[in-house]
């Protein structure tokens, strides 16, 4: 449900920004950024600003080192004492989480490079500098980390920080920091994305190696620009490794942030200083849906107002940024997480050639109606643990144009494991075509041909089903056929699926728990939150579902939750929102 | 004191001339409101698959047309078309957002509207 097919006004905000002296140091959600004030003043500061139990603590590698080769940790300035700031948060009962940026950060000035490293600017797919609006409204040039020099000094702030830990005593855990933007038409956009001279020239440098080693050459702009994104993740992964190896005791693992109020479209909007606050609350919903984490930090205080913030409180900090913090180490926690119908391997996004993303077949936006904020996109180098093959509640979309040999047999791996895999057959590789044939014909699989709007061939193997269909003929169709078409299609699958009927305006997002001891006459808990980030009241009836019962109200702001038989009764006023639980027996 | 739009273009074979923003120091478009400019007021065909950016205009002279309306629908005292370079030009070399504009405000083609009252068309009546 985007915002033009919701048909929302969106609500524009144009005011002179006046801001509070801790919205520099405290930006939001935990987040301290402790070169913005004295070191004399952390404890007070952190004393009567920080509420939740972690500090969130991005680590400044400009402030650090202005050369290069010599770096301060506590040895000139006190604001550089990362140890004194672990110490606080003991004394404070809190938790330190830094964040080691691994690609350019948009909350940093040069996005955190060192002044004498910032020399190429990178640019976006689009031809477009690469920058983000901050929350006091200066701007932060993102600087390519395609440069050899950026990455040698990376190596070399990651080592002399990691000696500094260690020589400090610090025990604070250390997470990698991946910054992305999102945008409603094109999704999540990497901050590492660039098509800088700089990156050019290394790519070219990749080809020729590519070559002299494998003998082959990109044929066509899909295939260049698929070898542009395998670029960019192996860089990512140097980067990545680079820091994993420094820390090692000390490294947690990987985030992946999703700044709202960073997209190009935001970008220039805010350079006019206007923001659009329901589209903000919406592409946080979405951010979470591309597995990333959102944040508001780019945002002014004074646009964070009651929805955005309850949505970042009560779905982000207390819920999905908790998830993520567990993940390694207390697998058996019960917080509650998105709830997933629908997983979708990411697309190919190329402005100058050719867009093959899910919004082009009219799945993605199909949904986006009919289930919103239920469908994961997951990027295209993710690897699920062998204990994420099995799932029977969830599709799992796959698209022929950036198909590699490794998202190829995961493919596979998923239908013969028992589920329902889509697979868009546009652009699929000749080499992939034979193979699903070798595969079908070695385990004597059957392949019923079906022709509704496009061709279609569905494929069974015990609980497995694979669906290959022609996604380009769909392009033909208009928005009600195309709609039609999928609902059919995903009929055709047994989902617990819930479809409500909200007005327009109105946001929600599911979220799922098992049940708990004390819960057993439920096999699931699933909590429904509901926003208004409108300025009109909202009134409407929500059915509750069959084998679903309402168990409690919780969160009430603006809005009133009335039960009736099988029925709730829904008032929000505007900025209202609210939840409901609802177990779920079978 | 004048007050200026900026337009960001850029061009290539396939996408011919596209819009890729256009703001004000003190205010802007949404994308919606955009696009509903060029479907409803000017004609254009907007691709939706190009969104957030304005594509498959077909000759300079077009963009400079459709440009000069949106600075009178603004009631704008001129527009500066900015190619990518342009645009990128004045980002490396300005730190701040004042100096950021009036970079831009010195460079690409300028459009003047010479005095004459904004339309009551679209975007007159959302923005005023």
């Amino acid at each position: 449900m985007n915002l033009s097919q919701q048909g929302q006004v969106p609500k524009v905000s144009l005011t002179t920004p006046v801001p509070r002296d801790e919205d520099g140091t405290f930006p939001g959600e935990g987040w301290f950024y402790y070169w913005k004030t004295s070191a004399s003043l952390w404890k007070g500061k952190l004393q009567e600003n920080q509420k939740g139990p972690n500090i969130i603590v991005p680590l400044n590698w400009s402030f650090h080192s202005e050369t290069g080769d010599k770096f301060d940790f506590a040895d000139h300035r006190p604001e550089t004492d990362l140890k004194k700031l672990c110490v606080i948060a003991e004394q404070l009962n809190k938790r330190i989480i830094f964040l080691l940026a691994l690609s350019p950060a948009p909350f940093l000035p040069n996005g955190g490079l060192p002044h004498f490293l910032a020399r190429t600017m990178a640019v976006n797919e689009d031809g477009l500098g690469s920058m983000a609006v901050d929350a006091d409204g200066s701007f932060n040039k993102m600087y390519s980390f395609f440069d050899s020099r950026v990455y040698q000094a990376f190596t070399r702030f990651t080592h002399e920080l990691a000696q500094y830990f260690s020589r400090s005593g610090i025990n604070a855990d250390v997470w990698g920091l991946r910054s992305f933007s999102y945008c409603r038409f094109r999704g999540a956009r990497s901050f590492m994305t660039d098509r800088s001279i700089v990156f050019e020239q290394s790519f070219a440098r990749y080809l020729k190696a590519r070559k002299e080693e494998k003998g082959d050459v990109p044929e066509g702009a899909l295939e260049e620009e698929l070898l542009k994104l395998e670029y960019t993740q192996t860089i990512e992964r140097l980067y990545l490794e680079n820091a994993r190896q420094s820390f090692s005791a000390h490294w947690e693992g990987l985030l992946n942030y999703c700044f709202i109020g960073s997209s190009q479209e935001d970008t220039f909007m805010r350079m006019g200083n206007l923001h659009n606050e329901s589209k903000y609350s919406f592409d946080l919903l979405e951010s979470m849906t591309q597995d990333r984490i959102p944040s508001t930090v780019l945002l002014p205080a004074r646009v964070k107002r009651s929805v955005l913030t309850r949505q970042s409180e009560d779905l982000v900090m207390s819920s999905f940024l908790t998830e993520k913090l567990q993940s390694y180490e207390d697998e058996e926690a019960t917080v509650f997480s998105p709830l997933v119908h629908f997983e979708f391997m990411e697309g190919v996004h190329s402005a100058r050639k050719a867009r093959h993303d899910w919004g082009v077949n009219g799945v993605l936006p199909y949904l986006r109606i009919a289930y919103p904020f239920t469908y994961l996109i997951r990027p295209q180098d993710y690897k699920p643990r062998e204990e994420d093959y099995g799932q029977s509640d969830r599709l799992y979309f796959y698209m022929g144009s950036s198909l590699n040999q490794s998202n190829f047999h995961i493919m596979l791996k998923r239908f013969m494991s028992g589920e329902r895999v889509l697979l868009d057959r546009t652009y699929l590789g000749e080499e992939f075509e034979k193979k699903l044939q070798i595969f079908f014909h070695e385990n004597s699989l059957k392949v019923e041909r079906v022709n509704f709007q496009t061709s279609i061939e569905n494929i069974t193997l015990g609980e497995g089903r694979l669906v290959i269909f022609d996604g380009e003929k769909l392009k033909e169709l208009d928005e009600a056929k195309l709609f039609n078409f999928w609902q059919r299609v995903i009929e055709t699958f047994t989902l617990k699926l819930i479809s409500l009927d909200i007005p327009q305006g109105v946001l929600y997002f599911w979220r799922t728990r098992p049940a708990n001891a004390h819960e057993l006459t439920y096999e699931e808990i699933r909590r429904l939150s509901l926003y208004n980030p409108s300025s009109y009241k909202k009134k409407f009836t929500i059915t509750v579902p069959k084998n679903t019962v309402l168990m409690k109200v919780i969160d009430a702001d603006r809005s009133e939750v009335t039960p009736r038989p099988s029925q709730l009764e829904v008032l929000m006023l505007p900025e209202g929102s609210v939840s409901v639980d609802l177990g779920s027996f079978s | 004191m004048m007050k200026n739009l900026f337009l960001i273009y850029g061009h290539n074979p396939q996408l011919n001339y596209t819009i890729y923003g256009v703001f004000e120091p003190h205010g802007g478009f949404d994308t919606e409101a955009l696009a509903s400019f060029f479907q409803e007021e000017r004609g254009h065909q907007v691709n939706p698959s190009s969104l957030p950016y304005i594509s498959g205009i077909l000759s300079f002279e077009e963009l400079k047309n459709h440009a000069f309306e949106l600075c009178r629908e603004r009631r704008c005292d001129r527009i500066v078309l900015l190619s990518l370079d342009d645009y990128n030009q004045a980002l490396e070399e300005n730190s701040s957002p004042e100096e950021f504009f009036k970079h831009l405000s010195l460079n690409g083609e300028s459009l003047e509207n010479l005095g004459e009252e904004g339309s009551k068309g679209l975007l007159g009546k959302l923005f005023r």
